[in-house]
């Protein structure tokens, strides 16, 4: 099987190199000017659009710490996809953030903190944004290639994971530091339909094997109510189901500076609501398809008549993490599982160039740039952007090599993330809405609001706050960020009002 | 809610993503053929 599935990758993966190639020696005469390097030559229409925002937001992080929790916590993980339609809905309804941050016509976010708060507060929230979002990162690499090295090692096709954590992120510096951000969509696009295209066929096929009825049987009979009744799971509960809610729904699309990203590419601004309406069912989907996956793994390795309960002996602490690749190699025919693995690369890349590009842009254009006074000086920002890309990629292989957290890997992306996204909220909505915002609201905002890095793991428990809920200590840290914003900006505006009047 | 209660729940949205999913991406594909044919 190991010759047959090997065979079917090196088509596949030709296949797919070539298609990219060409794609982007058509798109190559656009490859000129800061609106074309930052935001795509701010062309996208409706489907582009959709198909971008999809894929960044789909990787093989997303279907790894998804599959990880639908292992674990059975149908109950489920609820996080819930969560995450309800808050895109939201969004996309009532165009929250993203239709007038798209009418400000910046290129970067932290661009727009300088447009209403003053060049200050655009550095400094560039720095947290891009902390809070490489820290996010770190773990990708390490997921990404345990994933696709366990999924090839069932089907007997050995991978060295070191050796295919750097061809992965050299594979994904390259094709970004080239075409900035018009690679990143359209290597999206073919991205979102391979990876669309071989969920549903392992989907169809996995559900033949493991009928949902059994796979229902069977958590039921392992995990109890838990498994189906996120209030009722031990890891779930209501503060957790309000934060996905937040954090999966509201943040992953409106505020989390990759996905929000997309609304600044968008054409025309009233193509940017539809955009976020229509993908509010694939911020669905990428949650729960995956899960059920993990899902359908949990089943596997439980069913004795399957025999593949000693594939995943000798995973130790990764078990959950690789149950659900295993089960795909192991399962799958080879033509299915080398097609999968080749939309799984995708995937990756996918969300790969859209990370390294954002979080490198934000520094090159709004930490570089307003410090060095090159903000408009093009081939600077270029090379800024590029040189940046590579720092990021070589700080993302050492992570991936020693970071040793306890929490499950979405929670670990939800905690990292929340180093940025718990002041974000408050500078983007509190700034966009509300009149009386000030720059030193802003600024109080940013501080409190890192108190968020108190829910990472290591630090947790060096702070002794073990007792206290990630998602708990994330409201907390919003509540501080709110209440800073709202005091610092009353306070300045009381006192630039009083010097007018004496004035 | 019962389980019985949950499982209906996440059957529904479980075809429902998959139902998504397809959908979503024959229009992305009629969206790249539609603008290939324009380009030419």
């Amino acid at each position: 099987m190991a010759n047959s599935t090997l065979t079917y990758l090196a088509l596949f993966s030709l296949a797919y190199v070539v298609a990219i190639v060409l794609a982007h020696r058509g798109k190559a005469r656009h490859a000129s000017g800061l609106t074309e390097f930052f935001v795509s030559g701010r062309d996208l229409g409706l489907g582009m659009a959709i198909a971008t925002l999809g894929a960044t937001e789909i990787g093989l992080i997303t279907i790894a710490y998804n599959a990880q929790k639908g292992f674990n916590e059975g149908f109950a993980a489920f609820h996080i996809g819930l969560a995450a339609l309800v808050g895109c809905v939201f969004v996309g309804a009532l165009g929250f953030v993203v239709k007038p941050i798209r009418r400000t016509g910046v290129l970067t976010l932290p661009e727009y903190y300088e447009q209403r708060y003053g060049r200050d507060i655009r550095v400094f929230g560039a720095i947290v944004m891009a902390m809070g979002g490489i820290l996010n990162m770190g773990l990708f690499l390490k997921v990404a290639s345990l994933f696709l090295a366990a999924m090839l090692s069932a089907s007997g096709a050995e991978v060295n994971v070191n050796a295919l954590m750097i061809t992965l992120i050299a594979v994904a510096v390259i094709y970004t530091c080239y075409g900035g951000m018009r690679s990143v969509i359209i290597t999206d696009v073919f991205q979102f339909v391979l990876l669309a295209a071989g969920l549903i066929f392992a989907v169809i096929f996995l559900t033949r094997l493991i009928p949902i009825d059994q796979a229902v049987s069977l958590v039921q009979e392992h995990k109890g109510v838990g498994g189906f009744d996120p209030f009722a799971n031990e890891s779930f509960g209501l503060s957790y189901v309000l934060w996905m809610i937040l954090v999966a729904g509201v943040v992953s699309a409106a505020i989390w500076p990759t996905a929000l990203s997309r609304a600044l590419c968008i054409e025309k601004e009233e193509t940017v609501q539809r955009a976020y309406l229509i993908s509010s069912v694939i911020f669905l989907s990428r949650m729960i398809i995956p899960a059920f996956l993990g899902v359908l793994a949990f089943c596997y390795f439980n069913i004795p008549a399957i025999g593949g309960s000693e594939l995943l002996s000798g995973h130790g602490s990764d078990a959950d993490l690789v149950a659900t690749p295993l089960m795909l190699g192991h399962a799958m025919p080879s033509w299915l599982l080398a097609f999968l693995a080749v939309a799984m690369f995708a995937s990756f890349m996918s969300t790969q160039d859209s990370y390294l590009f954002c979080w490198a842009s934000i520094l090159s254009r709004d930490v570089l740039g307003p410090v060095f006074g090159t903000v408009d000086n093009e081939k600077a920002q270029k090379w800024g952007t590029r040189v940046l890309i590579v720092v990021i990629a070589l700080y993302e292989l050492y992570w991936g090599l020693i970071y040793e957290g306890r929490e499950d890997i979405w929670d670990y992306l939800a905690v990292s993330g929340s180093i940025y996204f718990c002041s974000g909220i408050v500078l983007l909505a509190g700034g966009l809405y509300w009149k009386g915002a000030t720059r030193r609201g802003a600024l109080w905002a940013l501080v409190l609001g890192f108190t968020a890095v108190a829910a990472l793991s290591p630090i947790k428990t060096a702070l002794g706050l073990e007792a206290i809920s990630s998602p708990m200590i994330g409201f907390a840290a919003i509540g501080l960020s709110l209440v800073g914003f709202v005091v610092g900006s009353l306070t300045e505006g009381r006192v630039a009002r009083q010097e007018k009047g004496a004035a | 809610m019962s389980i019985d209660g949950w499982v209906s729940l996440w059957t529904v949205l479980l075809w429902l993503s998959a139902g998504a999913f397809g959908l979503v991406t024959i229009y992305v594909l009629y969206g790249l053929v539609r603008g290939l044919r324009k380009s030419r």
